[in-house]
């Protein structure tokens, strides 16, 4: 496909040449496999959520495009968090219902977070097979009565033994038809409780519901009927004295809570980097679009009423983009380069800034430029509603909602016993 | 299996963005990548080495940028690239560009096979391969579609008219298309491993070479596609099939049908 915007050449936020290489394959693989195939994928998984690419899962992770963040004595890429972040930018690109960049991030945040508090035996066991495309490894939080009240997490794990028995229930859980179906199996980075009532209650788990292709017992998973990115899956799961052995605890036992919200902040930059992705996308469209529509003589975006709301859309974009790559490269500079004068809570804000910012800036696109198509933009024959309902996800409040991402903001900024 | 592959940094040829006004290419800071038939070349260089071991070196000429390649060489998994660069090579002509190339191959030694790509994407001369081959005393096979190595070489070179299979005496010089495969897409970790190997830099001077051009390039523009614009006004419904016809007729004028 043409690209018919240039990157932006920026000064502030630059990149290494292995960078600026590892973009360009980036795009050669996404031009290659995703691009011709991204629409046959979100109409074949619309009709049935099993139908999931695994072929182009496979790819991706023979491509290196999971754990890119992880080490490589754990099958990671070795690479950085910006590494990361610009493959998941441009995934969506080429895929922008984006449902693999989706995949690609929940598989490049998630596991490079067990790695930063799961033992070396689990992380040794889990992510070769994540790396390779074989398995899943994204995030079990939400529950049916809610997503944003980590703290009130029902879930309970009890210890018994060498072993914890879970009982409860996650629900909008992404991932939970390609743990059955990849060849390996895998899981989440799963909260439950195993203290008292609280945050400080909470455990983290490498919960594996499906191992070496063998499923678990004591785990019922359901799928939902999404309305967009149908490429990758989402569904519920109840555990019925579920059992798990103890070393997939991760990190300390009661302090999952702070390692989990460690976790969202490193999931929270991807997820903006894929809705500036196909945003991006989308900008294209609009642009492709204005040059050859006419009415009343002219081109459309001739009417500056057009053209004014495209360069309010395209600032917003450029603004998204720097909120993304800002807070990509501070968590390179934490957890990369160990800078001893950041702290993992200095991300809060930055990457609340890029969630909040990137998944509205993309909605607004995506919304407007289906009202520039006009008419065709409502049959299904015109993909720009791929672009929308995917992205929509992260509005709704996948990976937290956008309410929360303000809560972050006003309570770092203005002081927690202030907002109470 | 020794191999050497002639690897060009070139214009990034689809994203070069041309002066509306004189139609000239603008060139300061316009992005470079491998050119893509050396890329197959290289590709194919590879694939001969994991089938019959051996190494793969590659040699690239150009501007001081050309070092840029030599990441996406290693990434590829070439084992050894030797660079000769200089700020006047960027208007090298194809016979300085091969005698250089050629002084370079004598420095790194022995080999058994050279490709290259059968032409540049930005200069699009077709020559230097043959022009290596010349200097070298070598057999040349140009535009080969397919290669294999078995003591001797065969290759298939689509010369136009005709695909002929050639079985030659190695070493030789072959260049190959764009049809010949598929490169693979270096991963990541290859690409970081890739930023930690060294290479080598040859100096003109050390090549026993003065750079003189004798080609002058006056003038390279974008050229012109004027568009015929023709309407045909439809508007009768009892005329529209000879409007159709019209339509068709022009067509076939053009060639088009």
């Amino acid at each position: 496909m043409e690209r018919i915007l240039e990157y932006p050449k920026d000064p502030i936020i630059t990149f290494s040449k292995e960078e600026e290489l590892f973009r360009q394959m980036v795009r050669e693989f996404c031009e290659k496999y995703i691009e011709p195939n991204w629409i046959e994928v979100d109409k074949a998984a619309e009709k049935d959520p099993m139908n999931m690419p695994l072929d182009l899962i496979k790819k991706m992770g023979q491509q290196g495009l999971f754990c890119i963040p992880c080490s490589e004595e754990y099958g990671g890429q070795g690479g950085t968090y910006t590494m990361a972040t610009i493959a998941t930018e441009e995934i969506a690109y080429s895929d922008p219902s984006v449902a693999l960049a989706v995949y690609a991030l929940l598989n490049n945040g998630w596991p490079f977070a067990l790695e930063l508090f799961g033992s070396e035996e689990v992380c040794q066991e889990i992510l070769p097979e994540v790396a390779r495309g074989n398995a899943f490894f994204g995030i079990a939080s939400t529950e049916p009565q809610g997503g944003s009240d980590v703290a009130g997490i029902r879930t309970t794990a009890t210890k018994k033994g060498d072993v914890y028995v879970f009982n409860g229930e996650k629900a909008y859980i992404s991932g939970v038809g390609e743990v059955q179906k990849l060849p390996w199996g895998g899981g989440w980075f799963l909260i439950a409780r195993t203290g008292g009532e609280g945050h400080q209650g909470l455990s983290a788990f490498a919960f594996l519901a499906r191992k070496n292709g063998e499923l678990k017992e004591g785990w019922n998973p359901t799928l939902y009927e999404d309305i967009g990115r149908h490429g990758l899956t989402t569904g519920g799961f109840i555990m019925n004295d579920f059992e798990l052995e103890a070393k997939y605890l991760i990190g300390e036992e009661n302090k999952g809570f702070y390692h989990v919200m460690e976790g969202f902040n490193l999931a929270r930059i991807v997820v903006a980097a894929a809705t500036i992705g196909a945003a991006r996308w989308l900008l294209e469209r609009a642009v492709e679009w204005f040059r050859s529509r006419k009415l009343f003589g002219r081109n459309i975006s001739s009417f500056q009423g057009v053209s004014f709301k495209f360069a309010e859309l395209y600032a917003r974009w450029e603004a998204a983009r720097y909120f993304v790559y800002r807070a990509s490269r501070l968590a390179d500079k934490i957890y990369m380069e160990k800078d001893p004068s950041l702290n993992p809570k200095d991300l809060n804000v930055p990457v609340a800034l890029a969630k909040n910012y990137g998944p509205e800036t993309c909605v607004d696109l995506a919304e407007e430029v289906m009202k520039w198509y006009g008419a065709y933009a409502f049959t299904k024959e015109a993909p720009i509603f791929r672009a929308w309902l995917g992205p929509f996800s992260y509005v709704i409040g996948a990976e937290g909602a956008q309410n929360i991402m303000k809560v972050i903001i006003a309570r770092d900024l203005i002081g927690k016993e202030f907002i109470r | 299996m020794d191999i050497i592959v002639c690897v060009k940094q070139s214009y990034d040829v689809q994203q070069l963005k041309f002066d509306p006004k004189t139609g000239e290419p603008m060139l300061a800071g316009a992005p470079r990548k491998m050119s893509d038939m050396d890329r197959r070349a290289l590709e194919e260089a590879l694939r001969i080495k994991e089938k019959v071991g051996g190494t793969v070196k590659t040699v690239s000429v150009g501007p001081p940028e050309t070092r840029d390649v030599v990441k996406e060489i290693y990434a590829m998994g070439a084992d050894e690239a030797f660079v000769v660069t200089d700020m006047k090579l960027d208007k090298a002509d194809s016979d300085l560009t091969a005698k250089i190339i050629v002084e370079a191959i004598k420095k790194i030694g022995n080999f058994d096979l050279i490709l290259a790509g059968a032409a540049s994407t930005d200069g699009y001369s077709w020559q230097i391969p043959a022009k290596v081959a010349a200097l070298l005393d070598l057999p040349f096979f140009p535009n080969a579609i397919s290669l294999s190595v078995n003591g001797e070489l065969v290759a298939e070179c689509d010369l136009g008219e005709a695909i002929y299979k050639y079985k030659a005496p190695l070493p030789s010089v072959v260049s190959v298309s764009l049809e010949i495969n598929e490169p693979r897409i270096p991963t990541l970790s290859a690409i970081l491993k890739a930023s930690r190997k060294q290479f080598t830099d040859f100096y003109i001077k050390d090549l026993g070479i003065d750079i003189v051009t004798e080609l002058e390039v006056r003038k390279v523009t974008m050229p012109k596609v004027e568009r015929k614009n023709m309407v045909v006004e439809a508007t009768d419904p009892s005329k529209m099939e000879d409007e159709i016809k019209k339509i068709l007729d022009e067509l076939r004028k053009e060639n088009i049908l």
